[in-house]
């Protein structure tokens, strides 16, 4: 073994992989969404802190001149005290995503769908609610993204297959047609790969690999379902 | 290391004629995570990023990931840049910081598959005589796999895309000694994963 091979081997990397992908469209589509997504969402956050800011520098100022202040600073120092574990709000998303998860049966799912996903964000709505407006749309999409976030970390952060599968079976239960579905159904299957539940993991592949969903992970599911022998 | 020179002095690989003034207001707008300058910049620099991430990842797909990441994180990444490499480069670096749970995620699924392969397929012939270059490449990415992350990036920045050991320092943010030393033991490794292999 010398030197050359591994020369040759890196020359063979090099050339076997170059910077053009038939993606790159998509990819930058999903970038400049995500980041108008991102910047919102700091406008949303500056727009609610800036008023809060100003109310406390003017109740302070006023609390001072008026020699309330130690009677406002108890008052402040209650609103600190904790709050009991079951009264904490952990954001809409994450509730959602907790009770699918809970209803989930175990580790198995019947999520899988029997056709391609709508790319549209989906609409929330309730009969007695009046129809829905853009902003009703806009915190769909941002409950769909952190909840995808849940499932994403349980993925790639825990190295658990199950504990994933089940964070899958959860977002697909509460955003069957999120944003994130595709990316959700083919992790899913990847998790019952890993799980040796070969047949399962075979019927969930057999969409992506039919190009179900286009070109996405079509080449990578046939692979793994040929290698499951299918 | 002229080529490298030449990018301080257009630190965006702007023309000659971009002032300095438009680079720092398109640094601006890129800081402010503007959607239209995050675009210019993905136009400008995707295909260099998305190389070198297929390089190091060794799967498209998650080279895909690896470059939509590498791009959303720029606007906050950027309040570290202090303008004296490319941003290309500074893009590099980027991608090379979050590529781990990438690289895992990719070595992952490849072991499954090889797996499964093994199980199926009938044994193959010794690659000892007529490797062709495909194989030699996918020999190259499964040896890869078993290095820690420093040494992987080392190696896919110095030896794949034959970059100095001072740009590669400067990426990886390490001194050149450490390049090096990465560079020797991956070397070291990568050998011996190909021998057990029956390359020679």
């Amino acid at each position: 073994m010398s030197d050359d091979l591994l020369r040759r081997a890196s020359e063979a990397l090099r050339k076997s992989t170059d910077g053009s992908s038939a993606r790159a469209a998509e990819t930058r589509s999903r970038l400049v969404a995500s980041a108008k997504i991102s910047r919102r969402r700091t406008r949303r956050l500056w727009m609610a802190a800036l008023p809060l800011a100003a109310a406390l520098a003017v109740s302070t100022a006023w609390a001072g001149a008026t020699g309330r202040l130690p009677a406002v600073w108890q008052a402040v120092k209650s609103l600190g005290e904790p709050v009991p574990a079951a009264h904490r709000d952990t954001g809409p998303a994450a509730a959602a995503l907790a009770r699918a998860i809970a209803s989930s049966p175990a580790a198995s799912s019947d999520t899988e769908p029997a056709a391609a996903p709508e790319p549209s964000v989906p609409v929330v709505s309730s009969p007695s609610a009046p129809a829905p407006s853009a902003s009703v749309h806009e915190d769909a999409g941002d409950a769909d993204h952190a909840a995808y976030l849940v499932a994403h970390r349980t993925h790639f952060g825990g190295g658990d297959p199950a504990a994933s599968l089940q964070a899958w079976d959860g977002y697909l239960r509460a955003f069957p047609s999120g944003r994130f579905s595709l990316e959700a159904r083919y992790n899913r299957a990847l998790c019952l790969v890993k799980l040796g539940r070969n047949a399962e993991a075979s019927q969930a592949l057999e969409p992506f690999a039919r190009g179900a969903y286009g070109t996405y992970r079509q080449a990578e599911a046939k692979a793994l379902r040929e290698a499951m022998g299918n | 290391m002229r080529a490298f020179g030449l990018q301080l002095v257009m630190p965006l690989g702007m023309s000659s004629h971009a002032s300095a003034n438009e680079r720092d207001e398109f640094l601006s707008r890129l800081r402010q995570g503007d959607s239209t300058a995050l675009g210019e910049a993905y136009d400008r620099h995707h295909e260099a990023v998305r190389g070198f991430a297929r390089r190091l990842v060794g799967s498209d797909d998650e080279a895909e990931d690896l470059v939509h990441e590498t791009f959303l994180t720029l606007p906050s990444a950027l309040e570290g840049f202090r303008g004296m490499s490319s941003l290309r480069t500074f893009l590099i670096s980027i991608a090379a910081n979050h590529a781990r749970h990438f690289v895992r995620s990719a070595a992952r699924r490849r072991a499954a598959m090889d797996r499964f392969a093994r199980e199926t397929a009938p044994e193959p012939a010794s690659p000892e005589h007529g490797a062709s270059d495909r194989e030699l490449a996918q020999a190259l990415t499964r040896a890869l796999d078993e290095l820690p992350i420093d040494q992987r990036v080392a190696f896919v920045l110095c030896e794949v895309e034959s970059r100095s050991s001072t740009e590669v320092a400067e990426i990886v943010d390490a001194p050149e000694a450490t390049v090096r030393t990465r560079l020797f033991h991956a070397r070291h490794k990568l050998r011996a994963a190909l021998e057990k292999e029956g390359f020679r």
